[in-house]
């Protein structure tokens, strides 16, 4: 799977179901780069019903697939290249990386230490948003409504307690401490200037580079219903992913090689409203490593296993 | 007893903002439409909507801070306000916290023209209005109406300034004409476009610290927020005359049973959980909105009260009335266009028109009296053709129907006779039939002639131009003496 999280704006929310609001983006997921720049084309652009949604010229990502990319400068931070990443994982990524630099894409390793603070505050961040957007699930207006007893707080919190699952409702509650009186300076606000400072290394590193390549996940892709019951490893294998999350940026993730058998996924994060370019990239990537041949044969006894 | 405490007050007032459509989407901000027809998914809170400021939202905030001399932020955001409650379908308020859109204003109390009195306001924000719950005692449910649910509103929060249920009502007063001047609401308490919770507390006489207070709520109209505000008085005064304490809390008025009773405690207080929005971007005042708003602001009452009183010469007493309803003040200025004698305008509005008004219970600008209508009944005083007491019965005719005055005149006939010959028909035979009276005239008996006067005027319906017939009757007797 190629997956797009498009830069923060570009895709308006309207009709999107919300999560954490000033996260959450609508992006393409699709078998290659060629159909995610197609869909884009499709989805991109200014919507007036959305506040946060970005009025800029339209682009035409399609157009971007097959250019150069000589020249192109990528940074290789060592904080998603080391602890927490497994090690099978980072050499496929970096042999990946290898064959840009044969491209012509200049490379260079960074540092972004800010990265350890990317996790915690985007758990704090989105189950603070979550706990409020999805406070409108109350039995009130439409969906489950549980109206056994006579009182409004019990039919509150019955149809809470039958509607919502285990995680979402540890994120729910997660989200209204985090948001508590007496504990909101500690948390939401900590994770707010959390955020600001990955944002301004973002911006640093931006400055000198095009791109920052990393692995998307820590591990090879897991198999369907592996692992659910298990949050923590499940929240920490988002961690290279959610920075794109904090900071807007765009962000794409391509399969780049195996594991196991498993594919392991590269991902480019580039600057906002840069998509163009970044699929131009992936484009020439996917290309060159010639490997979307075995991911549909994956793809199809992953299939048989279901 | 009671005076031992000095009282302390500030107000919390919610203000709908008269906007043609709601706050974030573009429903019709209407009051008294059937249930539930002003709505969308925006204000529903249906999954997958967005808000979107309405921009005159805005501009109408920005009047009444102005009006009210706040410091208006360049940088201010909106926050939500989480709770659960039927009425409010997202299970929050968009509103604002950390950063209002204003503060640090005052509004000053006038007695007799004079300042008197400065209150203070802390904060001028921004929120969205939640729904209505209908209560149906016959049935074990509640219906809700999400008609007023995203209405615009500003909450405006007053420093503990106040210092007695009085002022405080003098102080809603003017602050209801302050809001009505600078165009921003029609501040009805009885429709809810107005609403005021109070915090008050007592503390005996010259200390500074302040007391417990209590937050009074569903005080419904300014006479409520003064007897509410009484009563709450006694009841604090007479727990700290028998060494009690008051106890942190949120209490309830009602008015037909004239008592305050418990509706939440502090341990049940709700904690909102504020944070920033993040569906809209953040609120940005720049110079340009505002000087552009300052330019566009509507007059206001004090720089109005000085214009008719220099420019019409009306006098403190006539300015301080007409200006305390600008649709009154609007009247006055238009009518005065129309016949430029500010005096007489005055007093017609001042006597027989606000009279009128009282009888009938409305507003000035609901009526279909318009000043056209009060300019030409003048007219037809001034050239004659009617009488001053005929005027106020075409007066009460037009008031309620609009119907326009020389139009009733002319249908009843009750213009006033100023042709002579005419008259001195009538003259004629009134002399020929009071004999008595001419003679009684003739002997140096005063009231004779004004006897005489009231006959003409009987005979012709009282619409005789009782000038002409005093000419003609002092004419003829004088000339029958001869
Ligand atoms: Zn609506």
């Amino acid at each position: 799977m190629v997956g797009l999280k498009p830069t923060y704006g570009l895709v308006s929310r309207y009709g999107l179901v919300a999560f954490a609001s000033s996260l959450d983006q609508i992006g393409p997921l699709t078998r290659d780069v060629r159909d995610c720049a197609i869909v884009l084309d499709i989805i991109a652009g200014y919507d007036r019903w959305d506040s946060t949604s970005v009025c800029r010229e339209k682009e035409h990502y399609a157009a971007y697939l097959g250019g150069e990319v000589r020249g192109f400068k990528a940074a290789l931070p060592l904080e998603y290249f080391g602890e927490g990443i497994e090690k099978p994982v980072s050499d496929v990524v970096m042999d990946a990386v290898g064959r840009c630099s044969r491209l012509g894409v200049e490379l260079a390793e960074v540092s972004i230490p800010s990265t350890v603070y990317a996790l915690p505050a985007y758990y704090l961040v989105a189950t603070a948003e979550a706990s409020s957007n999805l406070a409108r699930y109350d039995g009130i207006q439409y969906g489950l409504s549980v109206r056994g007893k006579a009182s409004l707080l019990a039919l509150y919190q019955d149809t809470r307690k039958e509607g919502f699952g285990a995680e979402v409702k540890r994120r729910i509650m997660l989200g209204t401490y985090a948001l508590s009186s007496g504990y909101y300076d500690a948390y939401y606000l900590k994770a707010m200037k959390m955020r600001t400072l990955i944002h301004n290394d973002f911006e640093k590193i931006f400055k000198d580079y095009d791109f920052i390549v990393t692995p998307t996940a820590p591990t090879a892709a897991f198999k369907i219903g592996e692992r659910k019951d298990d949050p923590l490893t499940m929240y920490l294998s988002d961690i290279c992913t959610i920075s794109a999350n904090l900071t807007g940026c765009p962000a794409v993730s391509i399969p780049c090689g195996f594991v196991g058998g498993m594919p392991v996924g590269l991902q480019v994060i580039g600057r906002p409203f840069d998509e163009g370019r970044m699929l131009q990239f992936c484009y020439c990537l996917e290309e060159t490593l010639g490997i979307k041949g075995r991911l549909v044969a994956i793809a199809g006894e992953e299939g048989k296993e279901c | 007893m009671l005076n031992i405490y000095e009282i302390v007050i500030g107000l919390e007032v919610h203000v709908e903002l008269d906007t043609q459509s709601k706050m974030f989407c573009p429903c019709a901000n209407r009051f008294g439409a059937t249930p539930n027809t002003n709505v969308c998914p925006v204000c529903l809170g249906l999954p997958g909507s967005l808000p979107v400021l309405n921009e005159h939202t805005l501009v109408l905030a920005l009047q009444a801070a102005l009006a009210l001399n706040c410091r208006v932020n360049p940088f201010s955001r909106f926050a939500r306000k989480n709770y659960f409650y039927p009425d409010l379908p997202k299970a929050y308020q968009i509103s604002q916290y950390e950063l209002p859109l204003a503060g640090s204003g005052c509004l000053e109390l006038f007695k007799d023209g004079e300042p008197a009195r400065k209150v203070n306001i802390e904060r001028l924000h921004l929120e969205e209005d939640a729904g209505k719950l209908l209560h149906d005692e016959s049935h074990a449910f509640s219906h809700v109406d999400y008609n007023r649910c995203g209405v615009p509103l500003i909450e405006i929060v007053t420093n503990p300034d106040l210092r007695s249920p009085a002022e405080t009502r003098l102080f809603l007063e003017a602050l209801r004409r302050m809001l009505l001047y600078a165009r921003v609401s029609d501040c009805k308490m009885e429709e809810g476009s107005l609403r005021c919770d109070a915090n008050i507390s007592l503390r005996p006489h010259g200390t500074k610290e302040l007391g417990q207070k209590v937050e009074i709520k569903n005080m419904n109209s300014f006479k409520a927020v003064q007897r509410g505000l009484e009563y709450e008085v006694e009841r604090q005064a007479a727990i700290l005359n028998q060494g009690g304490r008051i106890n942190q809390e949120t209490r309830r008025w009602h008015e037909d049973k004239g008592v305050t009773s418990e509706m939440r405690t502090k341990e049940k207080d709700h904690d909102y959980r504020y944070f920033p929005e993040p569906d809209l971007p953040p609120l940005v005042v720049d110079a340009a909105l505002l000087s552009k708003i300052r330019s566009n602001m509507p007059e206001l009452p004090e720089f109005r009260y000085r214009r008719f009183t220099a420019d019409y010469a009306l006098s403190h007493y006539q300015a301080g009335i007409i200006i305390s309803d600008p649709y009154l003040a609007d009247f006055f200025e238009e009518t005065t266009k129309l016949n430029n004698q500010p005096q007489k305008v005055a007093n017609w509005l001042l006597g027989d028109v606000l009279k009128l008004l009282k009888q009938v219970d409305t507003d000035i600008e609901t009526l279909p009296f318009k000043p056209s209508h009060l300019a030409e009944l003048l007219m037809l005083i001034d050239g004659g053709k009617i009488s001053g007491r005929t005027a106020k019965e075409v007066l009460e005719e037009s008031f309620s129907a609009g119907k326009l005055p020389a139009e009733i005149v002319a249908e009843k006939g009750l213009g006033q006779i100023s042709d002579t010959n005419e008259l001195e028909q009538v003259v004629d035979d009134v002399l020929k039939k009071n004999s008595a009276a001419v003679r009684d005239h003739q002997e140096g008996k005063k009231n004779a002639f004004t006897f005489l006067v009231g006959s003409v005027m009987k005979a012709t319906r009282g619409k005789a131009n009782p000038v002409i017939v005093t000419a003609l009757l002092q004419g003829k007797l004088d000339g029958s003496k001869q």
